[in-house]
């Protein structure tokens, strides 16, 4: 008899690339950004080192929960036209590599947190990597509609733990950019959810067109767009928001607006031809890709006004505008 | 077990631990320089925290000295 001093099947091939994907990386920029945009807005200055630090850990850590979704979601990224070119579907990355890879990065990205801001920043940090990854991806997804209604809460962590990172306490005026975030999720996935229902269907992923059908999906799109654009519009009230922000919210939450309407008002979700790329449209949805493509360029541009105002000094209050 | 890939990529020399004969498997061109590739960059993430934890550590020993926590 012969023994082998590598039982365990085939060395794999994949490579550091490989890992990068599974860290979600647009995902992460967007992350980066909003958690940039939090630390920048909050009234307290850092040490420009420990800050780019900190964001480096709020990176990874995002990353890390992505790569934690990625190990547990393989089986129905694989039937998913949208995901299936990924590491694990794709048999580069294995389930049980790209969990240990989650869980290092995770520890690594939450002990760095601790270490270069506080321990408020460290544990918002730890508490939206598990809930991404295990009240989300393990409970939610595969269980109600809502899904994405609650488990965006997940998505809304950045700017609050970004905010955290400077201050070492979470503020009402957090609490509001996380309620943007928050908010905003609903009509954003949605929309992408009514023009990839197949998808999702083929997947047995409860999605809202998929569980309630498109006419509902559209309505609820309508409803929670209006509820994210009060939100949107909220820090003109605390005075987080300066000029720059309120021309940002209300012109371009005016374009949302309008965009969500027509979403309402459109047969997005009802065709039944087939789903190819992630932006191609089928001929009743096109108002829903519209929506979903300038939903992510809304929201950059409200968290890049706020880095303008308070990153740039370019802040002046409304008062000033109101008093004049 | 995958047998039939350990056999594919065996090497013809062996060595024995304990009078059993190992089998040491000899790895391709592809897997070897994929693995290259992850050590090196295990390497550099690793000296990478190592770098940023010095960092974070001298910014906070400064802060601790000028708020006066050194006296």
């Amino acid at each position: 008899m012969s023994v082998s001093p590598r039982a365990g099947g085939a060395v794999s091939t994949a490579s550091p690339r490989d890992y990068f994907d599974l860290m979600k990386p647009r995902v992460m920029t967007l992350v980066v950004f909003t958690g940039l945009a939090g630390l920048v807005a909050a009234p307290v200055d850092m040490n420009i080192v420990s800050a780019a630090i900190a964001i480096l850990a709020l990176a990874v850590g995002a990353g890390a929960a992505g790569a934690l979704n990625m190990a547990y979601d393989s089986d129905i990224d694989a039937v998913m036209k949208r995901t299936r070119l990924r590491p694990i579907p794709r048999g580069v990355v294995s389930r049980e590599n790209a969990y240990a890879f989650g869980i290092v990065a995770a520890l690594g990205a939450c002990l760095l947190m601790a270490m270069a801001t506080n321990y408020v920043a460290a544990g918002l940090l730890a508490f939206s990597i598990f809930f991404y990854s295990v009240i989300y991806t393990m409970v939610l997804k595969r269980s109600t509609p809502q899904n994405i209604v609650i488990g965006g809460a997940a998505g809304a962590f950045p700017p609050m733990i970004g905010w955290a990172c400077a201050t070492g306490d979470v503020s009402w005026n957090s609490i509001l950019l996380f309620l943007i975030i928050f908010l905003w999720t609903p009509p954003h996935s949605w929309a992408l959810a009514l023009y990839k229902a197949g998808d999702y269907s083929a997947a047995k992923v409860p999605m809202m067109p998929v569980a309630k059908g498109a006419p509902y999906t559209r309505i609820q799109i309508v409803l929670y767009t209006f509820a994210y654009l009060a939100a949107s519009l909220s820090p003109l009230t605390t005075g987080l928001g300066g000029v720059v922000y309120a021309v940002a919210s209300v012109i371009g939450g005016a374009l949302f607006f309008t965009l969500a309407i027509r979403v309402g008002l459109s047969r997005a979700g009802d065709a039944n031809a087939a789903e190819d790329e992630l932006y191609a449209v089928r001929a009743g949805d096109k108002a829903a890709r519209d929506l979903f493509a300038y939903s992510i360029a809304h929201l950059t541009l409200l968290f890049a006004a706020l880095l303008i105002e308070h990153g740039l000094a370019a802040y002046i209050p409304l008062s000033r505008i109101w008093g004049a | 077990m995958n047998q039939d890939h350990m056999t594919s990529n065996t090497n013809d020399s062996h060595d024995t631990l304990h009078g059993e004969k190992l089998d040491f498997v000899k790895l391709s061109p592809e897997e070897l320089a994929a693995r290259n590739k992850r050590n090196i960059m295990i390497a550099l993430s690793l000296v990478g925290f190592m770098g940023l934890i010095f960092a974070v550590t001298v910014i906070r020993l400064a802060s601790n000295i000028s708020a006066g926590g050194a006296g």
